[in-house]
Order: structure tokens, then C-alpha cells, then sequence
């Protein structure tokens, strides 16, 4: 009998799926919220005549939309709590670091790369190559990577591709 | 005659063709290295080939597609991981083969049958690209485009989402995406904010490198953990014999015939045509017994069913503009840039540009073949190489290759913002697809939503607004309704997407398959298969 009896409905509990789904899902409605009253105040040069699409009227149909769908989100959210995470691996200690560390070396790239260009008397050295291999070296290291070669190798083999390939081949102006 | 004269002429320069084997090459790394998807390598490719000559850049990008299909069986068949998500259904019989000493031959068999695959679709592509074309472009007007818009954006939600809710707020936030810029029709500025790099609308490229390549990085950065599973190193003998090939036969026609009509649906990719195609393969097969346990037609069957996609999501994404899957809406971003727009039109204007793509997908199918033919054990090497290596390479690739599509470090930015925004829809499980879909074709649907409203007050309902606009509009709505009911009428726990209940159902039969094998052989214990299918 007890094989078959219906087992008792699980408590709803306010998991950290849960909590993460109710944040971004309130963002999000937020966001769509924000975008339905800016679509009302885009400035128009001329009305559109009437039944017919101005400016406004595409946003402003998204933009409704988007209010009722996050709503509903929200509110099934709080009424059903997140849907089990089955198919998501989980997040592991130390991953955060890894993903805040590689954004802000990313963005200490990108401001060492706006630098112009080292000029020295009768010679050009280009920041985009340094700023590079210094970004992959940071990157290793912070990914756990310790052997000096290819700390040493590697960053530079990369920069020097990258500047060969843009650079050279492409001509981008790096 | 002209235009094959010209299509074929096309392909013979050398820099296309240098093209061509740097895709193909590039592709087959892509695909046995886990975690890289062909989606993300095109996506940042897409960023070398914008000043490269449409054909080129096709090369490029088309023989990635085509090269990945053929490097992704190479891990899903010696680490149980699937390369791309296209290899998935592989790793059902590819793995336990792998473990019978077999690695070698289900190795060759896949590649052969890979191409026999990609090689039909081409076939499909060919025959049915242009009367599609010329079929849409007689009949399609606004309504009709307008609903073959939200048709495609419908049916990508209801494949890719496992809550119909977060897959369609992800299509509207891609939609409200496309409105950022000067409204097409009378100029006016749309969210600009006075920036003057947001007058022309977010750059493409940055949102899908962004969404796809640096929001995949991010999330193996947080959830990376260090594998015990090594690569199986005896990989035995390579060639099948007769029998064994006689024996793949029902299975390749069963694979390809429904490889090919899956390849046809809008947004529905390899991944679901390999499971769909392993399960038919296993109906009609004369031992289904052995599926799941290392058949020689699973694995045949599951290789020709996802290549066999290519040339259907080709034919889509060319002759309607509705993008066949992931990899082929990236692509449509490219030959917008360059000047080339996907549709109804493409090939009365270009009609060579048939000719070359046939060309460029034969060509990268045959090279892929005798690549991987050659260098299978030199593949196998690939699956050593430290991730801290590929995370960095990566990251500087997609910030290098961002900033080439405009030269201006915001764009960079825009691509970060993304990654980030992309990492925390991969987390709550809002899909990707959608949102890039509709960013991309959400100018064309108001541009024809407008113009149809236009129409309307002059002229009857009926005449505007034809039957087949009316029945794309209810496809459209089935393809979110029947999803969302379904999955209402679950337990919750059970719900998924579509790609995901599949996957579920043939690993649990596989799983089953090989519990009965181990039972039969070592009663002390069986072990389940598919632990580490998640990867890709």
C-alpha cells in the first residue's frame, strides 16, 4: 500500500533559485516598465495618420507586452517558486572570483588599449600588443595557471598572433 | 548557365579558398574541443570576415558549420561529451562503443556517415532553395512576411524554452532590442539617448559574441570543475567491413530522412534531429536491443539525422530569411553587412550565390571528411589541451574580433554588457535564441506590420491579408500553446524544452540498454551513461 500511496506535496520553500528568478524577473519587469514610458515620450516629427504605425506604436505595443509577461513571471514566481534547475550545472567555489576577476581584467584591457601609442625618438611602440600579453598572463594566473613558460610563451604567442592577423592581414587600426 | 558559370568561377579564387580550409579547420577544433559551440565560433568569426568579399566570408563561416559536425563526434566518442550540442545523440552509442575497443571504428563510421548526411542535405538545398524562394517571393507580401516573422520567433521559443513565459519575454526583449536606433520610415530617434553610436541600433555582432560566446566563457568559468575523465586511448581498428556497413544502411536512410525534414522547421537544430533520428532508427531496426549498448546503427543513425540538418536550415535561412538554427541567424547578421540580405529576393538577385554556397558546403563536407579520416588520432591529442589556455585565447579573440566590426572600444563594451546579461539568462534558464532572433528580425516585422496596416483601411480583410499569412499567424500561436499546455500537464519536475525532454527520454532508454548488458555480463553493478552530456 505504501508503495503506491501519492507522496504529500513538497513544502514550497523560498530556495536560491527561487530568489535569483524573483530578482531578475522584478528587473525585468522594471526594464519593461521603464521602456512602455519612454516608447510614450519618444518625440515624433509628424503624427501618423490614423490606424496607421508611428514611431511609437511598435515600442509601445513591446513595451505593453513586455509588462504583462514579466507580471506574469513575477507572479508565478512568487506563487510556484523557480523551476528545478535540472538541465544548469551548479555553481562551483571559486567560480565568481573567476568570472569577476576575467570581467575587470577585461576592462583594465580595454583601458590599458585606449592608451596611445608609446612614441620615443625614432621609434613607435604600440600599446595594443603589450596590453595584451599582459592581459593573458593575468588571465592565467588568475585561472590557476603557475608554470612560467606558459605564463612567459604563451601571452606572447597570442598577442603576436592577434597583432599579425588583425593588424597586418586585416588592417585594422588597433 | 551564367550563374553557375559565375557561382562556380567565384569559388575558384585562391583566397577563397584559403578561406574555405581556415573555416574548415578552424571548425574541426571547434567541435572536439567541449564547451566551444559552432554558434560561438561563428559568432566571433563573424567579426574577421566584415571586410572580406561575401563569398569569402561564406567560405568562412559555411565550412565552421559544416567542419564542426564533423570534429564534435570526437569527444562525445571517447570522454561520453558531446563537442557541440549536435552530438549529443552520439554519445548514446559512440560512448559504449568507445569502451569495447571500438573508439576507431565508430570514429570512421560517424565521419562517413556524417557526410552522407551533409551530403543529402546539400541535394535537398539545391533542389528546393530557389522554387521556395520563388514560391515566397510570388506570394509573399507584408502580411505575409510579418507572419513568417513571428512564425520563426514563435517556433524558437516553443524548441528552445523550458518556460513558454521566459521564452517569450526573451523574444520581446530582443524585439524592444531591435527598436533601438532611427525608426526606418520617418527617421525619428528611438532610445538613442543622444549617443550617436546607438543612431544605427545596437551592433549585432557585439550582442551575439556577447549572449553566445562570452556568456558560454562565463558560465564554465563558474561552474568549471576539474575532470577525472580521461579520453579512451585504445581506439582499436578503423575500418568497418561489409557486413557492418550493410548493416548502417536502414539506419543512414532512417537518420537522413528525418535529419532533412527536421533541418526544414524553422530553429530546430542537430540536437533534436540525432535523438529523433537514434529513436526512429531504433523502431525499425531488426536488433533494437543492441541501441544504447554500442549499435553500429545508433551511432549511424544519430550522425546522419543531426548533419543531415545543414542543408534544411540553410534552405530556410537563404530563401525565407528565417534562420534554420542558431549558427544560421548569426550568419544572416554577416551577409547583412556585407550587403546581402537573406529572402524571398536573394537568389532572383544572386542567383550564382546558390551555386557557391553548394559549393563551399560540398567542398568543406569533402576536405572535413578526409581531415577527419587522416587526423583522427591527432584529434584526440586536442582534448588534453589546459583549459586556462582556451578561456584566455577565447576572451582576447572575442574582444579583438568585437572591436574589428567597428574599430571602437564601446562596441567592445556593448559585447561584455551582454556576456554578463547572457551569463544571468543562461543561469534562470531563459534561452538565448530568441532574444537574438528577435533583434534581428525585428525592424523586418515592424517595417511589415506597418505597411499592412497601411494597406488595410483601403481594401477588404480578406484580400490584404491571405490564407497563408492567417495560417503562419495560428502556427505560430500552436507552436507556443502546444508546448505550454504539454508542459502544464506535467509534473513539474519533468518539464523541459523539447531539445531536453528528447535528450532525457534516450538517455533514460540507453541507460536502460546498458543496465540490462551489464546485468547480463557483471551482476555486480552497471554504471549509467551520459554523466557528463551537459557540457556543451
Amino acid at each position: 500500500m505504501t508503495d503506491t500511496a501519492p507522496a504529500p506535496a513538497p513544502a514550497r520553500r523560498w530556495t536560491r533559485d527561487t530568489a535569483m528568478d524573483l530578482v531578475v524577473s522584478i528587473a525585468l519587469l522594471a526594464l519593461a516598465i521603464a521602456y512602455l514610458v519612454l516608447s510614450s515620450q519618444i518625440e515624433l516629427r509628424r503624427e501618423a495618420a490614423p490606424g496607421q504605425m508611428d514611431a511609437r506604436a511598435w515600442p509601445i505595443f513591446l513595451g505593453v507586452a513586455a509588462v504583462v509577461t514579466a507580471g506574469l513571471l513575477v507572479l508565478r514566481t512568487m506563487l510556484r517558486g523557480a523551476d528545478p534547475r535540472d538541465e544548469i550545472e551548479t555553481a562551483q567555489p571559486g567560480g565568481l572570483l573567476r568570472v569577476g576577476g576575467t570581467m575587470a581584467i577585461a576592462l583594465a584591457y580595454l583601458a590599458l588599449w585606449a592608451v596611445n601609442d608609446l612614441v620615443l625618438p625614432g621609434i613607435r611602440i604600440p600599446v595594443f600588443p603589450i596590453a595584451t600579453a599582459v592581459a593573458v598572463a593575468a588571465l592565467l594566473l588568475l585561472y590557476g595557471h603557475r608554470g612560467w613558460k606558459g605564463l612567459v610563451i604563451y601571452p606572447i604567442a597570442l598577442a603576436a598572433l592577434n597583432w599579425v592577423l588583425f593588424a597586418m592581414l586585416l588592417r585594422i587600426p588597433l | 548557365m551564367n550563374a553557375f558559370v559565375d557561382g562556380i568561377s567565384a569559388l575558384l579564387e585562391l583566397n577563397v579558398i584559403i578561406a574555405l580550409v581556415v573555416g574548415m579547420v578552424l571548425g574541426m577544433l571547434v567541435g572536439a574541443f567541449p564547451g566551444l559551440t559552432a554558434t560561438m565560433v561563428v559568432a566571433l568569426a563573424a567579426g574577421f570576415t566584415m571586410t572580406m568579399e561575401p563569398v569569402q566570408g561564406l567560405a568562412v563561416l559555411l565550412s565552421i558549420y559544416v567542419a564542426a559536425n564533423f570534429g564534435d563526434r570526437v569527444p562525445s566518442i571517447l570522454v561520453n561529451t558531446p563537442g557541440t550540442p549536435a552530438s549529443i545523440a552520439t554519445t548514446l552509442d559512440g560512448y559504449p562503443m568507445a569502451k569495447q575497443g571500438k573508439a576507431g571504428l565508430a570514429l570512421t563510421v560517424s565521419a562517413l556517415v556524417s557526410a552522407v548526411g551533409i551530403l543529402a542535405s546539400i541535394i535537398l538545398f539545391c533542389a528546393a532553395a530557389v522554387p521556395i524562394a520563388s514560391f515566397a517571393r510570388s506570394s509573399f507580401k507584408s502580411p505575409e512576411l510579418f507572419a513568417l516573422v513571428v512564425f520563426g520567433i514563435a517556433v524558437m521559443i516553443g524548441i528552445s524554452s523550458k518556460s513558454m513565459i521566459k521564452g517569450i519575454l526573451g523574444g520581446l526583449i530582443g524585439l524592444m532590442l531591435g527598436t533601438v536606433g532611427a525608426y526606418s520610415a520617418t527617421a525619428d530617434q528611438r532610445f538613442t539617448f543622444g549617443v550617436l553610436e546607438l543612431q544605427e541600433g545596437l551592433n549585432f555582432i557585439a550582442v551575439i559574441i556577447g549572449l553566445f560566446g562570452i556568456a558560454e566563457l562565463f558560465d564554465q568559468l563558474l561552474t568549471h570543475t576539474k575532470s577525472s575523465v580521461r579520453p579512451i586511448s585504445s581506439l582499436g581498428r578503423w575500418w568497418p567491413n561489409r557486413s557492418e556497413l550493410r548493416q548502417t544502411g536502414r539506419a543512414v536512410a532512417v537518420g537522413g530522412s528525418v535529419g532533412l525534414g527536421v533541418g526544414l522547421i524553422p530553429a530546430a537544430g542537430g540536437d533534436i534531429a540525432g535523438l529523433i533520428g537514434w529513436e526512429r532508427a531504433r523502431r525499425v531496426s531488426k536488433t533494437p536491443e543492441r541501441f544504447g549498448k554500442g549499435s553500429l546503427e545508433g551511432l549511424a543513425a544519430a550522425d546522419t539525422a543531426s548533419s543531415a540538418t545543414l542543408g534544411g536550415s540553410l534552405t530556410t535561412t537563404m530563401a525565407l530569411g528565417v534562420p534554420g538554427d542558431s549558427v544560421m541567424a548569426v550568419m544572416i547578421g554577416s551577409m547583412i553587412i556585407w550587403g546581402i540580405a537573406p529572402g524571398p529576393s536573394l537568389f532572383t538577385n544572386r542567383p550564382d550565390l546558390v551555386v557557391s554556397i553548394a559549393g563551399i558546403m560540398l567542398l568543406a563536407t569533402l576536405l572535413s571528411l578526409g581531415l577527419s579520416l587522416v587526423r583522427m588520432k591527432g584529434m584526440v591529442r586536442l582534448l588534453d589541451v589546459p583549459q586556462p589556455y582556451l578561456w584566455s585565447g577565447i576572451l582576447i579573440f572575442c574582444i579583438v574580433g568585437t572591436y574589428a566590426t567597428t574599430n571602437s572600444l564601446s562596441t567592445v563594451l556593448t559585447m561584455l554588457v551582454f556576456g554578463v546579461v547572457g551569463l544571468v539568462f543562461k543561469r534562470i534558464e531563459m534561452p538565448a535564441g530568441p532574444v537574438v532572433l528577435g533583434l534581428l528580425l525585428g525592424p523586418l516585422a515592424e517595417e511589415n506590420l506597418a505597411r499592412t496596416l497601411a494597406i488595410l483601411p483601403t481594401r477588404p480583410f480578406l484580400e490584404v491579408v491571405s490564407p497563408i499569412a492567417l495560417a503562419l499567424l495560428a502556427l505560430a500561436v500552436l507552436s507556443v500553446v502546444v508546448p505550454a499546455v504539454r508542459s502544464a500537464m506535467r509534473s513539474r519536475r519533468d518539464r523541459g524544452s523539447l531539445a531536453e525532454r528528447l535528450r532525457e527520454e534516450a538517455e533514460a532508454e540507453a541507460a536502460e540498454a546498458q543496465t540490462d548488458q551489464t546485468d547480463q555480463t557483471d551482476p555486480a553493478g552497471a554504471t549509467a551513461p551520459g554523466a557528463d552530456t551537459r557540457r556543451s
